[in-house]
């Protein structure tokens, strides 16, 4: 079990406090034997490591938002209360099992999936012998549903990406694996300024509009599929990406007229990387922002 | 690992994960489902949208949500309370869209009966059928023999009380007796016989609702019925007794009302007559030698207007408009204009 700092008074109000406190009846920590002291410290070490620096209101806040039920079964589950693991296997172990069958695409894969994670969550022992569960490290600040699939999905692409690193270069040439060449187009563009003002102008957008930006033209994803993650429709996916692209025209044309390009040129300049050449130096200019923040 | 020993790619993509760590899997999940405070989701917007990797990772762990708890998440977020003026907005506008609709619908059905009735009410002098005019008749023959003698007195202080066929019979048969002898006489209209009949066709039109009740209540059933459902409005039964006027090829005016025979209303006019101009009861006409005609009781009557002319020419006059009854203006084919303010007691030039 990770040592549970004790709740400072000054860094948490009293009203904190007293909303912590009144949420534990509706928590049902007390019929995994947890106490109400051990769930205030519980929920005070949530707060601590999401929302230290921030402002009353908003820790208030985000302890109106967690899942303290399941979080509470989830310290329990970890604690190895015999009656949290009941409920668990009911509530999870199907869904665990369904969803990693659906990630990996395969149901022998899944299972070997699901099984590591469960075995995972139900703890293996360190060098002190004392068992450390997975199930430690959810904090409660979405279901625990969604927490269990993204672990999941996280230990997937793990896997492919450690058995992606055995194969040589020389084995994907011999498979017949077709490398891309790199696009000429971003070559082909005469004036430097025109890369100048895409790259001034991406680095003005917020990081909302970035990621719809980086999610549609870099990754390929699908407006759905965008639409899923961040939890809106699709249509509106659709017009935040065609009022951008737009916007992002209109800005580099201002551009290149403010870098002494005349309108006559920025239009011929526009039209010729209009929509889709357009869309492919975004992509570059992507495309060089993530590979320097990440392998 | 001692960082000092990496290469400098190393040590620049270790500095930025030191920047920037990775969000862990709660947060990832929380903000899929939209439970991250608004500071942490700007901060994360900002990582994901240089993090290939977590993107895939949201991706993937969207992916393999079920179908329902995906598409349903976008409405399981609870509404923002409106401002009260736009709770009863979209209210009012549907009841506005109502009253519209229901308000087109009416009119369209208004014009609809008043045409119908003044289909009807044209063609029902000569379309009667005989034997609703030959059915028995509660009057007396010498009874109506008086009231077609005697001149028409309208019953205009009784206007919820339906007329009695003695007062109606005689508007009816004066109508059809004028319309078929009005042809045929040669009179100006200022005469005191024609005048007398063309008033009769007058006082006949203004009291249409009297011929109505006429023929409903002697008219076979189903006459009858299309008869109670024209004298449901007295606006249509007005248009039913509009008068049609024509400047023919000889330059003489005529009138019809509607059954296709023409009467001439000027016959004794030498000149050549070229406009008509009207305006509800008032018909005015227009041609050479600045002859002007006006009518207030549409063309039973008639009235020669003398137009003030400077240097004595003869104008032909070929535009004539009125905006009221009273205002209107008169304009010859040389561009000479008068005006009236009064009904045409008195022209500027």
């Amino acid at each position: 079990m990770p040592h549970l700092p004790s709740i400072p008074e000054p860094a948490l109000a009293r009203a904190l406090i007293c909303a912590i406190a009144s949420r534990y009846a509706e928590s049902g920590a007390e019929c995994y034997g947890i106490t109400s002291e051990r769930f205030e410290q519980i929920v005070a070490a949530v707060v601590l490591r999401y929302a230290a620096d921030a402002s009353a209101r908003e820790q208030l806040q985000l302890v109106a938002s967690l899942r303290l039920e399941e979080l509470a079964l989830a310290r329990a589950c970890s604690a190895g209360n015999e009656a949290a693991w009941g409920v668990f296997l009911a509530r999870f172990r199907p869904s665990l099992f369904a969803t990693a069958c659906k990630i990996t695409r395969d149901e022998a894969t899944g299972r070997e999936l699901s099984d590591g994670l469960y075995a995972e969550l139900y703890g293996m022992p360190n060098r002190e012998g004392r068992r450390i569960s997975k199930l430690d490290y959810y904090m409660g600040r979405g279901s625990l549903e969604g927490w269990l699939r993204t672990v999941l999905a996280q230990q997937h692409t793990n896997r492919c990406r450690s058995r992606a690193r055995d194969v040589s270069l020389d084995e994907q040439i011999e498979a017949g694996v077709c490398f891309a060449a790199r696009s000429p187009i971003a070559a082909s563009i005469e004036d430097h300024r025109v890369a100048a003002a895409i790259a001034q102008t991406l680095a003005e957008v917020s990081g909302e509009e970035r990621f719809l930006l980086a999610s549609y033209f870099l990754d390929q994803r699908t407006l759905a599929s965008i639409g899923r993650q961040i939890g809106v429709h699709e249509s509106t996916i659709c017009r935040k990406l065609e009022r951008l692209t737009d916007a992002l025209r209109k800005r580099i044309r201002k551009r290149l007229q403010a870098a002494g390009i005349s309108p006559r040129r920025c239009d011929e300049l526009l039209q010729e990387m209009d929509v889709r050449d357009l869309n492919i130096n975004v992509t570059e200019n992507l495309r060089q922002e993530r590979s320097a923040g990440t392998f | 690992m001692n960082r000092s020993d990496q290469n400098p790619l190393q040590q620049e993509l270790a500095r930025g994960y030191q920047e920037d760590p990775h969000p862990d899997p709660d947060l990832l999940t929380a903000f899929a489902e939209g439970a991250l405070l608004p500071r942490e989701r700007r901060k994360l917007f900002e990582h994901l949208a240089r993090c290939a990797e977590c993107r895939e990772l949201l991706s993937i762990a969207s992916e393999a949500a079920p179908e329902t708890e995906a598409a349903l998440k976008p409405f399981l977020v609870p509404r923002r309370a409106l401002p009260p003026q736009r709770i009863w907005l979209p209210w009012a506008s549907i009841a506005a869209s109502l009253l519209v609709v229901c308000s087109a619908a009416l009119l369209y059905h208004q014009q609809q009966s008043s045409r119908k009735h003044a289909e009807v009410a044209a063609n029902e002098p000569a379309q009667l059928p005989a034997p609703a005019l030959q059915q028995p008749s509660p009057l007396p023959s010498p009874e109506l023999k008086n009231t077609l003698t005697k001149p028409f007195n309208p019953p205009v202080a009784k206007p919820a009380q339906a007329p009695s066929a003695s007062e109606l019979m005689p508007a009816a048969v004066a109508m059809k007796e004028n319309q078929n002898e009005a042809a045929k006489q040669s009179n100006f209209g200022l005469q005191s016989s024609n005048s007398f009949s063309n008033t009769q066709i007058g006082q006949a039109r203004a009291h249409g609702p009297s011929m109505q009740n006429y023929a409903s209540a002697y008219a076979p059933s189903a006459f009858a019925n299309a008869a109670q459902e024209r004298s449901s409005s007295t606006a249509s039964l007005a248009s039913a007794a509009r008068s049609h006027w024509r400047i023919n090829s000889a330059g003489q005016p005529e009138r019809s009302f509607g059954d296709g025979a023409w009467q001439s209303v000027l016959p004794q006019e030498q000149s050549k007559l070229r406009v008509v101009s009207v305006f509800g009861s008032e018909v005015w006409i227009g041609g050479e030698n600045a002859r002007l005609y006006h009518s207030t009781d549409n063309g039973a009557t008639w009235k020669l207007i003398t137009l003030p002319s400077k240097d004595g020419r003869s104008h032909t006059i070929a535009h004539i408009h009125f905006q009221t009854a009273q205002s209107g203006t008169v304009e010859a084919e040389d561009g000479t204009l008068w005006t009236t303010l009064d009904g045409g007691a008195t022209w500027n030039d």
